[in-house]
Formats: C-alpha cells, sequence, structure tokens
C-alpha cells in the first residue's frame, strides 16, 4: 500500500473516531453538513437532469411507443376537444367504454351499417382505452364539451375511488402517479418492442413512419384498432386447439363482476347519464372459449347491483365465449372476430331499443 | 404505508427533513410520532396493540430489574403471557381450533370449534418477539431495564423495523435512543444506497415475478412440470428478493437517520449447507430462536441425540412463526431434518470426497454444494408456498417430466417477453453485486472512482422507474 494512501486511510480513522465522540472541530463540522446538503442538492440534480433527458427523448420519438397507447393518447385527445360526433351527422350519437378487447372488438363501420340496415341512423364510436378504465371522467368531459352520447354501452364496473384526502393515504394509486411524474416510465421496453417488430415490418424508419399513421386509421374507424403488434399466428388467427395452462374452462370469469358499492365515480356517472338524458346498457365484453366456462345467460347478481345504482340496463351475459379462431392472440379478437362482437352487440342492443318502442 | 410507496417517500422526506432541525427528546417523540402514524397508516385502531405491548413490558422490565428472585420469575411470566397470549389470541386461536376439532371428532366428540373472524395485525410476530427479548435479557441481566419509558417507546415501534424486523435486541438498539445519533455523510449515502437496492429487489426482481407465481401456485393442477419449475425458482427468487428488500431498506433508512439495525442477511443463496443457509437468511429471527429456543432447549448437557431434537423443534417453532398452518411448521421440520442429516453424514461426505479425489477441485464441489443446497431450499419453499399439504405434494411429484412450456402465458401474468428477458438479466446482475458484497475484497478497483459509482446509483434509480412494479401489495413478511 503505498504512503500516501496509509496516510488517507489514517487520516480517514481519526476522521471517524473525531466525529464519533463528537470532537471534530467546528470548521469541520460544518463542513459536514455543507457536504451532506450538497449531496443531497447534487443527488437531486442528477436526477433533474436525467429526467429532463428521458422526457426530452420520449417527446421526440412519440412513435416508438406500443400502438395502442399511440391510440389511447388520439383518443384521449379528441375526447378532451370534443370532437368525438361530428356537428353535422343527424343520427343517434352512440360510445362503447371498455379497456382493449372493446378497442379490438367493436367496429363502429360494422354497428352503423346494421343499424342503417334497420333503418336508424346511428353515429357509433369506439372508446376501448387499453390498460385504462377512467371512463367516467371521459364521458363527463365528453358530455360537458356538448358530446354527451345518445346511447351509452358500457363493459367496466366504475373505480373506487373516493374523494376527499386521507392522510393515511396520500397517493392512493401508485402505478396511476408513477406513470403521471415519470411519463417515460415505459420508454426502453418500448424501444425494444419497437425494434423487435420493426425487424418485420420493414426496418425502423419505415415502422415509424406506420406508427405514425396509426392515430390516424383509429380516428378514421372511430376508435376501432387492431393491435398487430400482439399476433404471432398466421392470419391473425389463434389456432383453433389453443389452449394455455392457465386456461380456465370449468372457471366463470368473476374478477370484473363485482363493482365497487360506494365510490365518487359512481355518483359522477350517474349524474351524468341522468342529466344528459343518456341511455345506458351495460353489454358483454367477451373471452377466449376454454380460457374459461360459458357464463349464464343474466349474471342476476350483476344485473341487481348495476340497475339498483344506476339507471342502466344489463343486456346479456357478462361475457360471450367464442373460439380461437376468431382471436389475433391470447386476449383479443382479430377483425372477424370482432365484426361478430360487434354484431352480437348489436343485436342486444336493437332488441331492448325494439322493446322500448 | 409500505416502504415501496409514494406514501413513504413523501412521509420519509418530511420526517427525515424534521429529524435534522431538531435535536434531543423533540427528536425522539418526532420518531415516535412518525413510527406510530406509520403503523396508523394500515390500521389505526390496532395502534392500541403497540401502546399496550409497550406499557406491559415496561413496567415488567422496570419490576424485574428491582425485584427479588421469585417476583422476578412472576413479572417475566407476565411479560410473555401478554405477548405470547397476544400472538395466540391474533395469529394461532383459528388453528389451534381448527387442528383440535379433527381430534375430537376423533374422540367421538361432535362438538366443531367455531372459527373467530380476525385480521393479524401487522407485523405482530416481529414486535412482539422484540418487546420478549427486552423482558428476558432484563431478568437474566443481560440488559438493564430502560426507565425512560420514550426511549423504550421506540425501541418496540421504531418504523423502519416495526412491521417485519430485524428483530433488534435491547443491547443494541435501545442504547443507540439514550443519544443523538450523530448524521455522518458516509453513512447517508451508504443508506441511500442500501435503501436503493433494497427497493431494486422489491419492486424490480420481486414484484415483477410475483404475478406469475401467484397465478401458477392457486392452481398447480393446471399446469405442466415445466411451468411449476420456473414457478418454484422464480419464488424462490421472489421471497428472497421481497425480504432481502425490505431488509436493506429498513436498515438504510434507519442508518440514514444515524441507527444500525441488524444486518439480517448475508447472501443465503450461497451457502454450501443448510446449516449454514440459517446463518445467513434472517439472521435476527433464527439468532433469536438460538438464543430464547434452542439453548435453553439444549440445558446444560449436551448430547447428540438431544441437540437434533432442539435443532428440528425450533426450526419447526420457526416455521409455525411464520404462520398459523402446518404447512410453515412442516417447512421447518424439513430444513431441521435436512440439518440433522448434514450433521451426521458430514463424516461420510468428507471420506467420499477424499475416495472420489474431489478435493483437488474445491471450486467444482463449492458450486454443487451451492446447487445442492439450492435445491433442497427451493424443495422446501414449495410446501411454505402452496398453501395445503396436496398442493405442495402436487406440485412436488409433477416437476418432472418438464413437457411443454407456453411462453404465451408469461404476458398474462404482466411478464411479456421484453419484461422476461430484463428481469433475466437483473437478476443475474443481482446475484453478481451480492457476491461482491460478500467478497468486498474483490470489488473491481472502478467501484472507487465516484463518477462509476454515482453512474451505478443512477442506474439502480432509473431501473426502479423504468423497470419497476409500483403499486403492488405488500411485501410477503407483513402477514407473518
Amino acid at each position: 500500500m503505498g504512503t500516501w494512501r496509509r496516510a488517507l486511510l489514517h487520516r480517514a480513522r481519526v476522521a471517524d473516531y473525531a466525529a464519533r465522540v463528537g470532537f471534530l472541530p467546528q470548521s469541520e463540522r460544518l463542513s459536514e453538513r455543507v457536504q451532506l446538503v450538497r449531496l443531497v442538492v447534487c443527488a437531486i440534480g442528477g436526477f433533474a437532469a436525467l429526467w429532463l433527458f428521458f422526457y426530452t427523448l420520449s417527446a421526440a420519438f412519440p412513435y416508438l411507443a406500443p400502438g395502442s397507447q399511440i391510440v389511447y393518447r388520439a383518443k384521449l385527445n379528441i375526447e378532451q376537444r370534443g370532437e368525438v360526433f361530428p356537428l353535422n351527422v343527424h343520427a343517434q350519437r352512440l360510445v362503447i367504454f371498455g379497456d382493449s378487447r372493446v378497442l379490438t372488438g367493436f367496429i363502429p363501420d360494422e354497428f352503423d351499417r346494421l343499424s342503417a340496415s334497420d333503418s336508424s341512423a346511428v353515429y357509433s364510436f369506439n372508446s376501448g382505452f387499453p390498460g385504462h378504465n377512467d371512463f367516467v371522467h371521459q364521458l363527463k368531459v365528453m358530455a360537458e364539451r356538448g358530446q354527451a352520447p345518445d346511447i351509452l354501452l358500457l363493459t367496466l364496473p366504475w373505480n373506487d375511488a373516493k374523494k376527499g384526502i386521507n392522510p393515511f393515504n396520500i397517493v392512493g394509486d401508485d402505478h396511476e402517479f408513477a406513470t403521471k411524474i415519470f411519463p417515460f416510465r415505459f420508454l426502453i421496453r418500448d424501444v425494444i418492442r419497437f425494434l423487435l417488430a420493426s425487424r418485420e415490418r420493414g426496418g425502423p424508419v419505415q415502422f415509424y413512419a406506420a406508427s405514425h399513421r396509426t392515430a390516424n386509421e383509429m380516428l378514421e374507424n372511430r376508435g376501432y384498432y387492431f393491435i398487430a403488434e400482439h399476433s404471432r399466428f398466421a392470419n391473425d388467427r389463434l389456432p383453433e386447439d389453443f389452449l394455455l395452462d392457465a386456461d380456465r374452462p370449468g372457471v366463470i370469469e368473476s374478477s370484473r363482476a363485482r363493482p365497487p358499492l360506494e365510490s365518487t365515480e359512481l355518483g359522477q356517472l350517474r349524474d351524468t347519464i341522468t342529466r344528459y338524458h343518456i341511455a345506458c346498457y351495460y353489454v358483454p365484453y367477451y373471452e377466449r372459449r376454454k380460457a374459461y366456462a360459458q357464463p349464464p345467460a343474466k349474471d342476476e347478481e350483476f344485473a341487481r347491483v348495476i340497475e339498483g345504482r344506476l339507471p342502466c340496463k344489463v343486456l346479456g351475459p357478462r361475457y360471450f365465449s367464442y373460439p380461437p379462431g376468431m382471436f389475433s392472440d391470447v386476449f383479443h379478437l382479430n377483425r372477424d372476430g370482432a365484426k361478430i362482437y360487434t354484431q352480437a352487440i348489436y343485436q342486444l342492443v336493437a332488441e331492448e331499443q325494439a322493446g322500448k318502442h | 404505508m409500505r416502504f415501496n410507496s409514494f406514501q413513504f417517500a413523501f412521509f420519509f422526506i418530511a420526517c427525515w427533513t424534521l429529524f435534522l432541525c431538531l435535536r434531543g427528546t423533540p427528536r425522539k417523540i418526532l420518531l415516535l410520532v412518525a413510527s406510530y402514524f406509520f403503523y396508523m397508516c394500515w390500521s389505526v385502531k390496532y395502534i392500541v396493540l403497540i401502546w399496550g405491548i409497550t406499557l406491559i413490558d415496561y413496567v415488567a422490565g422496570l419490576q424485574i430489574e428491582k425485584s427479588e428472585t421469585g417476583r422476578r420469575r412472576m413479572y417475566l411470566g407476565l411479560s410473555l403471557a401478554c405477548n405470547i397470549g397476544l400472538l395466540v389470541a391474533f395469529k394461532y386461536v383459528n388453528f389451534f381450533g381448527a387442528s383440535i376439532t379433527p381430534l375430537m371428532r376423533f374422540a367421538g366428540l361432535q362438538q366443531d370449534i367455531p372459527l373467530m373472524h380476525i385480521i393479524l395485525p401487522l407485523g405482530l410476530s416481529f414486535h412482539t418477539f422484540q418487546a420478549m427479548s427486552y423482558t428476558i435479557d432484563v431478568y437474566r441481566r443481560r440488559a438493564p431495564a430502560e426507565h425512560n419509558l420514550l426511549n423504550y417507546a421506540l425501541y418496540v415501534a421504531f418504523f423502519p423495523q416495526l412491521v417485519a424486523g430485524p428483530i433488534e435486541r435491547p443491547n443494541e438498539l435501545l442504547p443507540q435512543f439514550h443519544s443523538d445519533p450523530k448524521i455522518r455523510l458516509d453513512l447517508v449515502r451508504s443508506g441511500f444506497a442500501q435503501t436503493l437496492w433494497g427497493l431494486f429487489k422489491k419492486m424490480v426482481i420481486a414484484d415483477s415475478v410475483a404475478e406469475f407465481v401467484s397465478m401458477v401456485y392457486q392452481n398447480p393442477r393446471g399446469y405442466g412440470g415445466a411451468s411449476l419449475l420456473i414457478a418454484t425458482v422464480l419464488f424462490a427468487l421472489q421471497i428472497y428478493c421481497d425480504f432481502s428488500g425490505y431488509s436493506d431498506i429498513a436498515l438504510g433508512i434507519a442508518r440514514v437517520m444515524g441507527y444500525e439495525l441488524r444486518m439480517n442477511f448475508r447472501q443465503p443463496y450461497f451457502s454450501r449447507s443448510i446449516a449454514e443457509f440459517w446463518s445467513r437468511w434472517h439472521i435476527s429471527l433464527t439468532t433469536w430462536l438460538r438464543d430464547y429456543v434452542y439453548l435453553p432447549l439444549m440445558g446444560e448437557r449436551v448430547s447428540i441425540p438431544r441437540h437434533y431434537m432442539s435443532v428440528i423443534v425450533t426450526l419447526g417453532l420457526c416455521g409455525l412463526w411464520h404462520g398459523a398452518s402446518w404447512m410453515f411448521a412442516l417447512t421447518g421440520v424439513l430444513h431441521g431434518t435436512y440439518i440433522v442429516i448434514g450433521d451426521a453424514t458430514r463424516m461420510l461426505r468428507r471420506k467420499l470426497r477424499s475416495a472420489l479425489g474431489l478435493e483437488k477441485f474445491p471450486t467444482v464441489v463449492a458450486v454443487w454444494q451451492v446447487f445442492f443446497t439450492m435445491s433442497l431450499v427451493m424443495l422446501a419453499w414449495i410446501f411454505f408456498r402452496a398453501g395445503t399439504f396436496d398442493s405442495g405434494w402436487y406440485i412436488l411429484t409433477h416437476l418432472f417430466p418438464l413437457g411443454h412450456f407456453n411462453s404465451l402465458q408469461f404476458p398474462i401474468a404482466s411478464l411479456d417477453r421484453v419484461n422476461a428477458v430484463f428481469v433475466g438479466i437483473f437478476t443475474v446482475m443481482m446475484f453478481g453485486v451480492e457476491w461482491y458484497m460478500a467478497h468486498p475484497e474483490r470489488i473491481p478497483r472502478a467501484w472507487s472512482i465516484n463518477v462509476f459509482r454515482y453512474a451505478c446509483y443512477y442506474a439502480c434509480v432509473y431501473a426502479v422507474i423504468f423497470f419497476g412494479v409500483f403499486g403492488h401489495a405488500d411485501f410477503i413478511y407483513f402477514q407473518f
């Protein structure tokens, strides 16, 4: 060991001992405090610089994100701006809310075509948000912008957030909060997924341009979007004998069946529906056949909770079961499947509307 | 309040800032109020239990110190009865009820013992064990009674270790509350680094694999050998990263405030025998059990059969400490049996190694021993995680043949291809770093370069942001 190093070590030991017994002279103690402040400031400064770097990067390349995310942002944007329904269209306005299953399952063009063939004019919009369930807020915003739908189709229950600050739980949802303060949180994963997917789609530059077009295509399709990046099988069809170990063919899927009985969102939803005279229906979502068992024709318990708390009617079972061939990945329908699902939804709504009149 | 939540981050920033501004008793009062607030974020009403334990053991400690032999024993008994009674009432009453009912039926009694709806207070086993170690040590005259209630209340409720340990000893933690801790730059730096490392292990590794493990273990009969094996390996990874991550955070935040807690883990998965594993896993519990259960069981006269019996009983109790279930007890007994077999065959194995000439290849022997120990540990984890003996046995007997594994199952458990690859890379890195921690003399020189070290810290921070799971459920050991 070199002399200088020995000297340094000795000094460190002396300083350590001196600090422990409180023998440090005032000037040294001050410098320790200054160093502590400097450490904290430098740590925060470095963190902020990196935050800015990643934020700039993600803002500069917004189309590196998965298609479903690009679609989500675009959809949110037009709903916030009140541009979902054109002003010059004289038809019933219909909007369906839900998650990525609705996004990939409901084709507004198909629904409107079926309505037109039954001599009723409907202009529908698919407001499926992948990975998000904040439809109550979106509906409220749309209504406030003069875009309240005449018919509202829902597939998911409301969230259970309650109003007011709870000192024992200030933040609430950490995942949501993290995504808000670190909007680039998925950047690295997105870039890697993007690069992997771009190999089969003409390289990064072409794929980036195609992703750029995705949002416009989705808006042209009035919210419908086919999640191509998850599709791994030929012709976007799962094999008919497709089965996962995780599948529960003997069990009825029930994770979405029990909505929270009291929540701020429930009150907001009820108010919006009543104030804007919206005809509201809970319609089935869908599952892959054999992923879960076929549900009963009507979930009485679910209907009792929904109809007891909202001016909404529950139509049909909790979900439809479709064969794997109608799916492009384990969760989402392909285009053929989406047509069938849209037709089934149309059937339920049309029957209900016909019954009313 | 979870350590891996924003609520805790805000709480700690506020608490630490005020802590730095105060001195003496106000500082301790702040710590105590913060600790009670920390607990009340989980349950407001159960704070009464913490107050109860604190008062009873505080008074018992004082009385034990100043009383004569007979009374000393009475006060110790009273304190232990209260602590153990609390544990039994909240944790084991239903377990005993459910265990006695079949025996009663067997004896011809058709009376069922009704089950009670009780919520187990958070971290009850930790703070009752810590409180018990205080009165026992005072009784054995190994520690003086604490005369200052504020200090004692902090000893029981100090928030970094309140809900999941490390289980502290009076001689180590209490003296630290007697004077103002020195906030030193090197300690602050190392405290934050350890906290960050704990967050990385918990949020980036443990929580990323948790959903897949849960999915498979909830319904093992639906899965093939490969899925069962992967889930078992991932559970071993999850429980280590979850609990050692928690301990790292606890030690780190305590050090940032100038307090030192006991080390709870020393790279247990690098152990070469089960006995070594238990000297590196949850050290504060195993040493507690050694001092207060194993040694009294051994008594004065040391004999091999008594040693084996004591090991099995101690580890069986260690299993039961984790939860009121025969499965936990079985896990403990299994580990005890491993140790007994390992001890009994030590000479034989040494001779075998010598006969095979393996002593010339110490690295090969070491790698084999680590692998074999790890396999035995994982085998015991199966029963620990499975919940019922049927499920555990099913998993154990269906690990092989591996059969086909469909990787499309990963996305169902929020672990798609990209995430899975990153979890793999981070796991290798984590074990690499832990290996260096165990062998500090081999740490590369680059680590002493500030720029490199800070780059590593920032990489760790942003790995948590980019790959961490936010808003996941509690730490596994909170339920104990």
